[in-house]
């Protein structure tokens, strides 16, 4: 049996009050195991990326219980979520957000530095990943001075390089082209395949769809399937 | 480091927007400091000149006679305690003086004048009276003369009496006789404005000894220190080594307390109206901090996404600012050193000398010293300091969520 890395139980999430309020998430009950390639898909306001936001303690539960690695994110302060995200949670958006005022390698370094990583360490393993994702070269370049897909290159880098438990990406290849988002599925799919990192995407895209090795989908805030391919 | 370096790097990301800032802290650090330099300054000219033309740094009196001035309140100066004064390391010179009042008859007018004594020789090197005298001779340069005084303008003109002529004295003697002698008027002192100087008569002090029956006896002796800002501590040593209970050892801002209160109140006032410059460039650099801090709500959100204590992004905005202040006071000190250099060389020309608390003064000097950068330099940065919380509690606290939403 695979080991757990998220355990969320009886889920939901409104927001508003009253005749305003709307349910993001009903009654959600949803394992990720180590080493799962998983996509959330369903149509727009189904809530999946409330999840997310949710699975990784961004965003607060109305109710239920959200464990990751074991920790329940309920009761923790803004600070001990910060550094909750930091030592086990990657993080992939669709709009990248790197740091502007970082380079390349400096922004991949970023939470290995809030780790305090070896300087050592961390110069190796900006090095690997900066090859891992094709950016050699380009590693003194500031965000600015990239294409969006090299930018998500760079801030999927930055989210695996500190070795987390999971990694949580929001649409990632919404802002790309359909060849540039190949290849970096591509690219995580092989860090998935070859590290058993685990990946969880909330997605629109077939392209992942096809990709994932299971597929959770939402409607109106329910899990209504869950597919292991 | 890597605080440092975010703060250094998201300085240069908006250059215009830092220059604006830099320059507006820059400017109010200078304005500040040449401000207070010329408040010290005039305040260091002003206390020159009524310690240099009047008071000396310290003054000693009998018990008493600084409350009440009395021509009964007389003290014999020891050989003990000239050598005393003599011995001071701290101690330039040092003069004795006599005061009293007396009914001064010309020939065809005659006034009441205010008499001071002064030893001719010794006076000289405690204070400028020598410079005063704008008509006739210094007292010790006449030696044919008998009685000879210098009399102030003022006074000249009501009993109508020139240099050359004889006044005669009329007053009270120390042991209660009546006081009465003539005098030779050998130079006339004073601008003949209606000032506390243009109505005095200035004698030597044996003449007035033996005219006031006051034998060896005195009322003052004035010190002359390094300098006055040495005279509250040198007073107190002094009232140590003299140790003597019948005698009141006083700085100048004891014995011109007038004058020290009058000036202490206007540079209350100074303090006050920097204090508005600063409050209004702290406004400036609020804004600009604020407007920085919301703009880059997204991404403080997105650091704290990735896990960055808000700790760090308060430290970050914190330094930030510091930053910006601190190098715009680095070069601001540049501008005000120099602009406090030149003014305390040739300072600005007054068109109408000013007069105040008794001391008249025709320019305004700027003081070059460490102090008039140093506390603008503090002021700045922790005004800046001070400015820079609110923003950054105010990001560090973000949901980061929500500041993520906001792009």
């Amino acid at each position: 049996m695979s080991e757990i890395v998220i355990a969320s139980k009886n889920v939901s999430k409104h927001f508003g009050e009253g005749e305003a309020q709307v349910h993001a998430l009903r009654e959600v009950d949803l394992d990720i195991n180590i080493g799962d390639f998983a996509a959330i898909v369903g149509p727009s306001g189904s809530g999946k990326t409330t999840l997310l936001n949710i699975l990784c303690g961004l965003d607060k539960v109305s109710s239920g219980d959200i464990q990751v690695s074991g920790r329940s994110l309920q009761d923790m302060s803004g600070s001990e979520l910060a550094k909750f995200r930091r030592e086990h949670i990657g993080l992939v958006f669709q709009a990248y957000n790197l740091i502007p005022v970082l380079t390349v390698m400096e922004n991949i370094e970023y939470v290995m530095l809030l780790q305090n990583v070896p300087v050592a360490e961390r110069k190796e393993r900006v090095e690997k990943f900066l090859t891992e994702v094709g950016l050699e070269g380009k590693g003194n370049r500031f965000p600015v001075e990239l294409s969006g897909g090299q930018q998500q290159r760079v801030a999927i880098a930055r989210a695996m390089v500190s070795h987390p438990d999971i990694i949580l990406a929001d649409e990632p290849t919404a802002n790309l082209d359909s060849e540039t988002g190949v290849l970096l599925l591509d690219m995580m799919r092989k860090f998935n395949e070859e590290f058993q990192m685990t990946f969880v995407f909330s997605t629109h895209d077939p392209q992942i769809m096809e990709r994932a090795k299971r597929m959770v989908t939402l409607t109106d805030g329910h899990i209504v399937s869950d597919e292991i391919k | 480091m890597l605080i440092l370096k975010l703060a250094f790097r998201n300085l240069l990301r908006h250059k215009s927007r830092s220059l604006l800032c830099g320059l507006t802290i820059m400017g109010a650090f200078i304005l500040f400091s040449i401000s207070l330099g010329f408040s010290d300054g005039s305040y260091g000219s002003l206390i020159r000149m009524l310690t240099d033309t009047q008071s000396g740094h310290v003054q000693v009196h009998r018990q008493g006679y600084l409350e009440r001035p009395s021509l009964f309140r007389h003290f014999q100066l020891s050989q003990e305690i000239k050598q005393q004064l003599n011995d001071h390391p701290q101690v330039q010179a040092w003069t004795t003086r006599i005061f009293s009042s007396a009914l001064v008859f010309g020939e065809k007018k005659s006034s009441i004048a205010r008499l001071m004594a002064v030893d001719p020789d010794q006076e000289s090197q405690v204070t400028r009276i020598r410079e005063k005298v704008k008509a006739g001779k210094f007292l010790s340069d006449t030696t044919d003369v008998y009685n000879p005084i210098l009399i102030g303008s003022h006074l000249q003109k009501l009993i109508q009496v020139k240099v050359g002529e004889e006044v005669a004295f009329i007053g009270q003697g120390a042991d209660g006789s009546v006081a009465n002698d003539l005098f030779t008027v050998v130079g006339i002192v004073g601008k003949g404005s209606d000032d506390a100087e243009s109505r005095r008569v200035y004698l030597p002090l044996k003449n007035a000894q033996e005219f006031l029956s006051l034998g060896d006896r005195i009322h003052e002796v004035t010190i002359r220190l390094d300098h006055f800002n040495l005279a509250r501590k040198e007073a107190e040593s002094l009232r140590n080594i003299l140790n003597n209970e019948a005698l009141d050892v006083q700085p100048w801002q004891v014995v011109e307390e007038q004058f020290y209160k009058a000036m202490m109140a206007d540079q209350q006032g100074n303090w006050i109206s920097q204090g508005v410059i600063m409050l209004i460039v702290g406004l400036v650099i609020l804004i600009t901090v604020l407007m920085n801090a919301f703009e880059r709500r997204h991404e403080f959100g997105v650091l704290l996404a990735l896990g960055t204590p808000p700790g760090f992004i308060f430290r970050s905005i914190v330094l930030e600012m510091t930053l910006l202040s601190g190098l715009s006071v680095l070069v601001g000190s540049f501008f005000a050193y120099g602009l406090n250099w030149y003014y305390s060389v040739d300072g600005i020309k007054l068109e109408t000398p000013l007069e105040y608390g008794g001391v008249v003064f025709n320019q305004m000097l700027s003081e070059n010293s460490m102090s008039v950068l140093l506390i603008p330099a503090i002021f700045s940065i922790c005004v800046t300091f001070l400015v820079a919380l609110y923003p950054a509690i105010k990001s560090a606290r973000a949901v980061p969520i929500e500041a993520i939403r906001e792009n």
